[in-house]
């Protein structure tokens, strides 16, 4: 059975020129979906969750391609130099910091966004036994000596969990160019600093802390959220601790190459949205803790542009 | 709770994905060009959707067996299956060049399969106490371990010293291709987004081990080194050598468990270790014949299994992987609702005491599957060679391309292939220039973060007790290494080497 | 291919300088004490220094070897063909899968190196089809390695399980 079904797919297609399929009928072969992170990590899961939906509602395999080499630029690099058929997608997370520092030239122009599917804020880590206890704290002793304290970028710097931070100082008139920003390999490792006592403060999200705060090791001192967790009720935000309104965090969206046509971006939108909205999307989010908030092609773009700003204002002061 | 492990760990459905994720890890690790992290990471898409016990059996068998596959092309063809089989492959394809194959390879299942059973019985009693010392380590103690790591696979690879500290820095060198860990500003790249990340470690191990060897073999006439068979009994030989070399392997086993429990430190260095330490340290280890081979060989294959389960302590107890194989571990239980911590001992000690069982059962299982494959892979190694070395390049390909996912790691295995040869044909052992680029980035990294933290001061690196220590130590076998270079009389009674030629 | 140590030494030598030369080249960010150049310089003057003493040591004990010592089987022109065969196999593998897929590249990889092992091609030919298309169905369709499927894209759809 099969191997006739895929003789007469052969001959089907041989007869009809990719190009012709329509954009309503998205998708009629495999699509691939470049991570830009390993086999096995957060980015992995939620692509994977995302693509089993779609695999389930289109019928067509979806195969997830892990690239997470140089920090993600191989992936997008990937993804961004294929035809715009639909039939290579990619993960749209962080991504003006490249340009910025050298890495490579993506602006928002290099992708066609697609839809957000994932956000996590960053969060402040301090030690149990640290006697930093808020984080005013923390900005008091940095208004008075910005490179008195050790931070842990919770992965490379000038990345999703120190700009909102270096972002807050700005506001609160802390030279940040002087800052002990140190990057670590991914949060574990940054976390594991702190506990050895080999670091004073630790930025990343909050469900990365989860086994840590359990073990009574690790405080969390405050989130940069709009408002506190539902997870995690007593982190209070940065504006109940300082009263800065700062947010920012990593993000997660389906984008593929530039120069996708409009109807094909709906259709593909269409698609993903159904798979957001899958119950099995939702349970499998909340499950890990990560936030499931939704935006379309448009919002998505907006944000990515927002994005490119603050990168640029924070990545400007700290590298002057 | 015993029982409910034991209901747990009896039940069919587990035996059964424990079985075939065993002969799964065993047949990709056997394979000369693909690895254990390839896989562990070709089942994670499997496992994500299965049930959370099941799903964690499944990748913990195929990375237990799949680290021991390793040894079976390393043995046979000295193409290394892991980089944590690199340690020894060149003196276990001697012993089956001397018509001892069964012999090195029996000893090192079994000593694999110990190995994996001491780390399970000490995670089992000691996970928590444990996890607590590992977790004292800061960027000081990182940095001293991996070079005191390095310095040993330099130190034991024979041949000349220097040319062993040219391979040396050559792997540090390429480590330092791509973004600098620090600023992140992309070094040596060329402008290329491929050479931004850099030299990824499987595709330069199996250019420098597997393809160099195929280019060797290419070189050869085909006659000259049919390899003599793998025949007689595995298992009673090799009951023997254990009692012979119980001492080895229970030291190699805890060097493994202590090394693994590092996050950050995984199975090829544990192997390395073990293997350094049997090779200067120990009598039988000193020697030059078979039983010598078969200690270091004991000693060097239960530690890179018990590291497996050494990393389990760390990753269980707070969730911090010990090396690549352990961070997917980590994360199919974190997406299985297994959240790794403290209070998964407390509040489902079922739960993680069935995860150690399962290690348990594995490690027993590896014994009988071990010697099927043994036999199974002896007999296909072996076929005419105009059959097996293209089915290997293709295999070399594949397991470059699918633990990458790009054609660039595809066109590394041919310019390492051939630098291999090159260097190999000086007399320049590979084995540091690996080691360089597994180490590289760690070692970098943890001396820019510590130097960025004491703002330049290198005090800083004697500054904390266990730092100092590992410190003196590293210092005191360079300072022995160079001066047994520097004492040529001395330096000839040491470097009684059987590879160098 | 030999390499005496008089001149080994000073390639290895050469790499290590131009390697603390391009780090000295490094773009060095205001905002960190040490730049990204201070481990590659590092590991580069010790790849320098390794390289010196081996030159040294190799010329203290030359003893009128020849400086290139070329091996046996670049002079046999079939050891040689085997011998290139393998790197020129892969960088073809790398042109040409995209287009052509893995199936058919993977066959062709096998059959001429069969062949160029002196292989019958009434031999080589099924057994290179039939390994790779094993491999391709173990590897791709089983195990979701994302292989090109080159003419068959449009219907790997079905030939994915």
């Amino acid at each position: 059975m099969k191997f006739k079904s895929a003789v007469a797919g052969l001959l089907m297609s041989l007869a009809m020129s990719p190009m012709v399929a329509a954009e309503d009928s998205w998708p009629t072969q495999p699509v691939k979906m470049v991570v830009i992170a390993g086999a096995g990590g957060g980015s992995d899961y939620v692509f994977r969750l995302l693509s089993r939906e779609l695999e389930q509602n289109t019928g067509q395999p979806f195969s997830v391609i892990n690239q997470a080499q140089g920090g993600g630029v191989v992936g997008m690099t990937t993804y961004t130099q294929a035809a715009p058929d639909g039939y290579t997608l990619g993960q749209m997370s962080p991504f003006a910091q490249y340009r910025l520092l050298d890495q490579a030239d993506f602006t928002s122009d290099s992708f066609s966004p697609i839809a957000l599917v994932n956000m996590d804020p960053a969060a402040v880590h301090v030690a149990a036994d640290s006697d930093l206890h808020s984080l005013q704290d923390i900005v008091d002793r940095l208004k008075a000596d910005p490179a008195s304290l050790t931070i842990s970028c919770g992965g490379t710097c000038n990345a999703s969990w120190d700009i909102p931070f270096v972002s807050l100082m700005l506001d609160e008139g802390v030279d940040v160019a002087a800052l002990n920003l140190i990057p670590a390999k991914g949060s574990a490792a940054g976390l594991q600093e702190l506990i050895s006592g080999g670091m004073d403060v630790v930025l990343s999200s909050l469900p990365e802390t989860d086994s840590l705060r359990e073990a009574g090791l690790v405080k969390n001192l405050a989130v940069f959220a709009d408002e506190r967790l539902k997870r995690y009720p007593d982190v209070p935000t940065v504006e109940e601790a300082v009263g800065q309104d700062v947010t920012g965090g990593t993000w997660r969206g389906v984008a593929g190459p530039a120069g996708m046509s409009p109807e094909l971006v709906k259709a593909i939108q269409a698609q993903v949205k159904k798979a957001f909205d899958s119950e099995a999307f939702q349970q499998g989010m909340a499950d890990r803790g990560f936030g499931a908030v939704w935006m379309n092609a448009r919002e998505l773009g907006d944000f990515m542009a927002e994005h490119e700003a603050q990168t640029q204002r924070v990545l400007g002061e700290l590298r002057q | 709770m015993l029982s409910d492990v034991m209901s747990q760990l009896t039940d069919g459905y587990l035996l059964l994905v424990i079985f075939c994720s065993a002969v799964y890890g065993l047949v990709i690790g056997a394979i000369p060009g693909l690895t254990a992290l390839m896989a562990s990471a070709l089942l994670v898409p499997f496992v994500i959707f299965m049930q959370p016990l099941p799903a964690v059996a499944a990748i913990i068998t195929a990375s237990a067996m799949a680290i021991f596959a390793g040894d079976i092309p390393g043995a046979l063809l000295r193409m290394p299956g892991t980089p944590a089989s690199a340690a020894y492959a060149n003196e276990a394809n001697d012993m089956v060049r001397r018509g001892k194959g069964a012999a090195a390879l029996g000893a090192g299942l079994i000593a694999s399969s110990l190995g994996g059973l001491v780390s399970a019985v000490i995670l089992s009693l000691a996970a928590p106490s444990l996890a607590k010392i590992a977790l004292v380590f800061s960027s000081v103690e990182y940095f001293w371990l991996g070079v005191l790591g390095l310095s040993c696979a330099t130190f034991v690879a024979g041949g000349s010293l220097f040319k062993g500290l040219a391979s040396l820095f050559l792997g540090l060198s390429l480590a330092t291709v791509g973004m600098d860990p620090i600023s992140g500003i992309p070094r040596f790249s060329l402008g290329s987004p491929n050479l931004l990340g850099g030299f990824g470690l499987i595709p330069v191990l199996i250019g420098l081990f597997a393809i160099s060897e195929l280019l060797r073999n290419a070189a050869n006439p085909p006659h000259a080194d049919a390899l003599p068979k793998t025949t007689g009994s595995i298992l009673i030989p090799s009951l023997s050598n254990l009692w012979r070399h119980r001492l080895g392997t229970l030291r190699g086993s805890a060097i493994g468990t202590m090394t693994g429990a590092l996050p950050g430190a995984g199975s090829d260095i544990a192997a390395w270790i073990s293997y350094a330490i049997a090779r200067r340290g120990s009598r039988a280890g000193r020697r030059d014949d078979d039983h010598g081979a078969t200690e270091r060989i004991m000693s060097a294959s239960s530690a890179n299994n018990a590291s497996l389960g050494g990393a389990y302590i760390p990753a269980t107890v707070f969730g911090i992987p010990g090396d690549a194989i352990t961070a997917i571990v980590i994360s199919v239980m974190f997406i299985k609702g297994i959240n790794p911590g403290p209070t998964l001992f407390l509040n489902k000690p079922e739960v993680i005491y069935t995860i150690f069982g399962i290690f348990f059962i594995a490690n027993l299982l590896l014994i009988p599957l071990g010697i099927l494959c043994i036999r199974g892979f002896g007999y296909i190694l072996r076929l005419p060679r105009a059959y097996v070395s293209p089915v290997v390049l293709l295999f070399c390909i594949l397991g470059a391309f699918s633990v990458e996912n790009t054609l660039f790691a595809v066109g590394l295995i041919a310019v390492f292939g051939l630098l291999g040869y090159v260097m190999e044909s000086n007399d320049i052992p590979l084995a540091p220039a690996i080691l360089g680029l597994i180490l590289g980035p760690m070692i970098e990294e943890t001396f820019m973060t510590t130097i960025l933290k004491s703002q330049g001061d290198l005090g800083i690196f004697f500054d904390r007790q266990i730092g100092a220590v590992l410190g003196v130590v590293t210092i005191l076998a360079w300072v022995l290494a160079l001066g047994a270079q520097a004492w040529p009389a001395l330096a000839r009674r040491n470097h009684r080497n059987p590879y160098s030629k | 291919m030999r390499i005496h140590d008089v001149v080994m030494g000073p390639l290895i030598l050469l790499t290590g300088l131009g390697l603390c030369l391009w780090a000295s080249f490094l773009p060095h960010p205001g905002n960190v004490a040490f730049g990204p150049g201070l481990f590659p310089t590092l590991t580069g003057s010790g790849l320098a220094i390794s390289g010196s003493i081996i030159g040294l040591s190799g010329w203290l004990k030359r003893r009128g070897q020849p400086l290139f010592h070329k091996p046996e089987w670049m002079s046999h022109r079939n050891i040689a063909l085997n011998f290139w065969l393998i790197p020129l196999l892969i960088v073809g593998y790398l042109l040409c899968v995209d287009t052509l897929g893995f199936l058919l590249t993977a066959t062709i990889v096998l059959f001429s190196m069969m062949v160029a092992n002196a292989v019958a091609w009434s031999r080589a030919l099924p057994t290179a089809i039939v390994t790779a298309a094993s491999i391709n169905v173990l590897f791709a369709s089983l195990l979701h390695v994302p292989l090109p499927w080159g003419p068959l894209t449009n219907v790997s759809g079905w030939l994915i399980w």
